[in-house]
């Protein structure tokens, strides 16, 4: 194993790591309550490897997209560090980050708005790299030309002239994905990337960010509610409950032992293709995730959980222990 | 006899273009108390086919032709007048895709329940208020929620109380257009599951709208695929899922990515055809990667009790 990781950059070297993150929406003070806030990320530690491919998991309002927000410094975090490159990020000003700003891209979700409708695709695509000043102005048509290629929406030139309009939802998000890689980043987070486009142009995408990635090395943040998807695309997975990680570990050890009660229920809700489904009902834990204002005392998932224990899961917060090589849970009940 | 069937059902729209072959010449039976689930990319059709169904069609209509048979008799020969006291929501009922955004967030729920009681069935308030809170018991609500606002509400709770105002009629056919598609996998588990027991309890047949083939296997006997204003292929579920005989059907099978069992997904190359200028014969053929000289000419429909429109399945046939 040691062997087939001796390339220039391999999987133990940390590209970004989160300690102790918190973001907290502060919601006002009115006649019925002193000022509160969401916690909606509250206390997540994670790392992430250069080249490696993270999906953050889970349902809306879990913290999944807030969280990727604040990797990218787009929001604030209200306590915790982000440490890129072993440089401490969380306090820098915005007239410090245009480095990072580069370094680090975002693919957003809906396709239909994240492109200025009226910019050609070649200005859309051209002015991240005039933002940060790169190369003269025939250099840049190059260097769009090749990025649609890399994209693959050929032949460049006539691509380049179109209007978002004038495109499928597919190939907007191959638009999409030209634009964050333009700069040569080291980091992308794709937020929900593929959950707006049909089955079949999803696959496409997904193949078509997994070349990239690999081919560039570029670390890369899958956020996304969708399991399965997650699973063929990521190698590490980390499953988000009410603001704080539940689980996190290798594909493969996710998938053949899922140790969170959560992480078992979502799989369990998730069907695969099969006539006999039908005949049976799917096992769903009843209830809604808490809310982030006043969340659970203990374990955030005790009151939807099977095998919660009174007077330990609703007492305790767990703490995410490594329970199998790089597989952690945060779950008491967990062995 | 079937509760419904639908004979060569046409619908075009209107455009600057030309007209747009939404839906084109799709014909089923749905038996009673059976789900028939229609798959395919969006853009094939599936929700014009619905909307034909339930005659909610938008102003630019082009060509509206077609045999519907609730219970044997022909809706397409009723005024809209006669389709909409007697039929919508009383015979044929639909969840609109994104409906429960579009409660209107001045009223009580129990109120929007009751509407169609007040509307259809001239019921006295009091008695459609009683009947609504009954409905959503029904799905499973608590009482107390007929007192509240839609932003009251979870997704999951609203979507309920759509199904709820979907069935107070008592309809025979419920259209489910992406019920869950806004929804979170368990919310969505969760509705499935209320859907499966409402079925069996009110002896309803449905129509399923989605593009999820694993989501359609949750409820459907039968799977009809869409493709580009076409039924290209319909069966039973275990014709569909284990022995699918249209190529698209097979290559969407494909596409799927598995949690359980490996299966590296495969997209499908290429993109919908244009539905003002389709492609001669199959069209699916720019697309299909066994398309012979014989797929420019229209395909063949049936081959023994499976419907699937392919040349290939017509050489096996030939050959047999």
């Amino acid at each position: 194993m040691e062997q087939q990781e001796s390339g220039p950059i391999r999987a133990t070297e940390t590209i970004l790591r989160l300690e102790g993150l918190r973001v907290w929406f502060p919601i006002g003070r009115s006649w019925f309550r002193d000022e509160a806030h969401v916690g909606a990320v509250d206390g997540v530690t994670l790392d992430l490897n250069k080249g490696e491919t993270v999906a953050l998991v889970g349902e809306s309002g879990c913290g999944k997209t807030t969280l990727g927000r604040a990797i990218l410094l787009l929001i604030q975090p209200t306590a915790g560090r982000i440490v890129y490159e072993g440089r401490d990020v969380t306090h820098l000003r915005e007239k410090d980050l245009g480095w990072l700003r580069r370094k680090a891209q975002m693919v957003q979700q809906d396709p239909y708005s994240s492109l200025n409708p009226a910019f050609t695709i070649f200005r859309s695509l051209e002015e991240p790299l005039a933002i940060h000043g790169i190369a003269d102005s025939t250099s840049r048509v190059e260097l769009v030309h090749k990025a649609l290629e890399e994209v693959r929406l050929t032949p460049p030139e006539q691509f380049a002239r179109k209007f978002p309009h004038m495109l499928s939802g597919g190939q907007r998000q191959r638009v999409a994905v030209a634009r964050a890689m333009i700069l040569n980043p080291e980091l992308i987070v794709a937020d929900e990337p593929v959950s707006m486009l049909d089955a079949s142009v999803r696959i496409s995408i997904l193949n078509l960010l997994r070349d990239i990635q690999r081919k560039h090395g570029i670390a890369f943040v899958y956020i996304t509610h969708d399991l399965a998807t997650a699973k063929y695309f990521s190698e590490r997975i980390a499953i988000m409950y009410a603001g704080k990680v539940a689980e996190v570990a290798p594909v493969e050890s996710l998938m053949k032992e899922p140790l969170h009660p959560y992480t078992r229920a979502l799989m369990d809700a998730l069907p695969d293709p099969d006539p006999s489904n039908r005949f049976r009902e799917r096992s769903a834990v009843p209830g809604e995730p808490p809310s982030l204002v006043e969340p659970p005392p203990g374990c955030r998932f005790h009151p939807r959980c099977p095998i919660a224990k009174a007077g330990w899961c609703d007492v305790e917060e767990p703490e995410l222990r490594e329970l199998r090589p790089n597989h952690f849970v945060a779950c008491h009940l967990a062995a | 006899m079937p509760t419904l069937q639908v004979k060569d059902l046409h619908l075009y729209y209107r455009t600057s273009r030309g007209p747009v072959k939404a839906v084109d010449g799709v014909s089923f039976d749905l038996g009673e108390k059976k789900t028939l689930a229609f798959v395919g990319e969006s853009g094939c059709g599936k929700t014009s086919t619905a909307n034909a169904i339930m005659r909610a069609l938008p102003k630019n209509v082009h060509r509206y032709t077609g045999e519907v048979y609730l219970d044997g008799k022909n809706l397409m020969d009723l005024s809209n007048e006669e389709f909409r006291k007697d039929v919508r929501w009383r015979g044929v009922s639909m969840v609109f895709q994104g409906a429960m955004n579009s409660l209107s967030p001045v009223l009580k729920v129990g109120f929007q329940v009751a509407e169609p009681l007040l509307v259809h069935l001239d019921a006295e308030r009091e008695e459609a208020w009683e009947q609504a809170v009954e409905a959503l018991k029904g799905v499973r609500l608590p009482e107390y929620v007929a007192n509240r606002y839609p932003h009251e509400l979870s997704g999951g709770m609203k979507q309920r109380v759509v199904i709820a105002m979907a069935l107070i009629l008592k309809p025979k056919v419920v259209i489910l257009d992406e019920p869950t598609s806004a929804l979170d996998v368990m919310t969505q588990a969760n509705i499935i599951n209320l859907l499966k027991r409402l079925q069996s309890e009110e002896g309803l047949s449905y129509i399923f709208i989605t593009h999820d083939l694993a989501l359609a296997s949750e409820l459907a006997d039968y799977v009809g695929i869409m493709y580009a204003g076409k039924l290209v292929e319909l069966g039973t579920s275990e014709e569909i899922y284990r022995d699918a005989k249209h190529p698209y059907t097979q290559l969407l099978l494909k596409s799927v990515p598995l949690l359980r069992g490996e299966q590296t997904p495969a997209s499908i190359p290429g993109d919908p055809p244009d539905l003002i200028n389709p492609p001669m014969g199959c069209r699916f053929r720019p697309r299909c990667p066994f398309a012979f000289d014989r797929c420019a000419q229209e395909p063949p429909l049936a081959w023994g009790n499976r419907l699937a429109a392919c040349w290939l399945l017509g050489q096996e046939a030939a050959a047999s």
